[in-house]
């Protein structure tokens, strides 16, 4: 199911946040890494759909997670040289979430 | 094309004037004001200086120069457009106040022939290089527009007003058909890659126009961290107005400060208006790869207007 395949990007992209401690979303998708988890593990079909809903909530323009950038600006822990190969890498795992979500 | 971008709804330019203000003139100092804020007296064929084109002419005013042939009749079928339209409440070059806010108006006469260009795709439009095919068959469906304009002025003897609605309807259809027509896909860049489906329907209907800014931008942000890839082209004065230009409500962010940054030149970027908002944004795919900086912070009001 494309929530196993989602959990694991999901991991990659919070192990990603945690490195450069970028908050406030390294909590947030925390929360969503354990929901989603929890639903794969445990929930009925409804649980898991219900979470690759709220997966899928994550995406928009301005204020959603598809604007979340890694930067020293914010107080993220990255030199600033780093900055652009790191976000580079965010957006790819980004566009990779997505693509399973669609497609889930 | 047009050297600024108008937002009816807000009633003002959205790019700062790039002219120098002239310090014995206060309206000047207003980099966003349209005209003096006087468009039925003045306008602003380039978007930097404001001119008044009926100043010289003789007292049969505006409606004796529809009659003339020469290079005014642009400007002049302009004038008579805005004054005798049956809606009232112009506020601008553009569109009537209760024109659809989506539908910025790009300024009339930085090309002659804008008048029925005005606006419905204005951001295709915009995004069409001077050499596209498109843009030829455009202005010269905007010539027949303004002719019949000028001879409808005329049947009526002076008396009366134009179909403003029709003008603006048919000015939106020429425009739309340009988006639609194969030439218009062709007048994208061949250099610079298009959005994701994705980021691209954060734009209203999925429009944007893309390209590599030639000058530094300045451009704004509502947000209670700093720091992002979408960036508003106005400083919101309150957290009401950022949800309602920017629809950053939708995510339940705090809404706190608002930053300046300045997105260099050479840098590429996507504008367009804002799906979901009225605002118009501009998306920067990798704002450390650019080189966003940021200029500062101030404290954003709570509530709205």
């Amino acid at each position: 199911m494309g929530l196993a395949k989602a959990l694991d990007i999901l991991r990659e992209i919070r192990a990603l946040l945690d490195r450069y401690r970028a908050e406030p979303w390294a909590s947030r998708i925390r929360e969503l890494e354990a929901r989603a988890d929890g639903a794969l593990r445990q929930g009925p079909d409804w649980a898991r759909q219900e979470a690759v809903d709220e997966l899928r909530d994550l995406f928009g323009g301005m204020g959603s997670f598809d604007d979340a950038v890694i930067s020293s600006l914010k107080g993220d822990a990255i030199a600033g040289s780093r900055e652009a190969a790191v976000n580079a890498e965010l957006s790819r795992l980004r566009d990779e979430l997505y693509e399973t979500l669609r497609d889930s | 094309m047009g050297a600024r971008w108008y937002d009816p709804y807000l009633k003002q330019w959205i790019q700062p004037d790039t002219a120098v203000a002239d310090l014995t003139d206060p309206q000047s100092l207003n980099r966003y004001s349209y005209a003096d804020n006087n468009p039925l007296r003045y306008n602003d064929p380039t978007g930097h200086d404001v001119e008044c084109p009926g100043c010289d002419a003789s007292d049969a005013g505006v409606l004796a120069e529809l009659g003339g042939t020469g290079g005014g009749e642009a400007e002049a079928a302009w004038n008579y457009f805005v004054s005798y339209s049956p809606v009232t409440d112009w506020e601008g070059p553009g569109l009537p106040a209760n024109f659809r806010p989506e539908e910025l108006a790009q300024e009339p006469a930085s090309a002659p022939y804008v008048i029925a260009g005005v606006a419905v795709d204005a951001v295709a439009v915009a995004a069409m290089p001077e050499d596209s095919p498109v843009l030829p068959a455009l202005r010269a469906a905007s010539e027949g527009l303004i002719a019949e304009g000028a001879e409808e002025a005329g049947a009526r003897g002076g008396v009366g007003a134009p179909d403003a609605d029709q003008l603006l309807s048919s000015a939106g259809q020429v425009a739309q058909s340009a988006v639609e027509s194969p030439a218009s896909e062709s007048a994208a860049s061949e250099t610079i890659p298009q959005l994701a489906p994705r980021i691209a329907e954060t734009f209203q209907n999925g429009e944007y126009a893309a390209r590599q800014l030639q000058s530094d931008l300045t451009v704004y942000r509502a947000e209670g961290v700093q720091m992002g890839r979408w960036f508003g082209a106005v400083r919101p004065d309150s957290a009401a107005m950022a949800e309602r230009m920017y629809n950053v409500a939708t995510f339940g962010n705090d809404l706190t400060q608002v930053p300046t940054y300045v997105i260099p030149e050479g840098a590429v970027v996507y504008e367009g208006l804002v799906e979901g908002g009225t605002g118009w944004q501009t998306f920067v795919p990798n704002p450390a790869e650019a080189g966003v900086g940021l200029l500062g912070a101030e404290p954003l009001p709570q509530g709205g207007f």
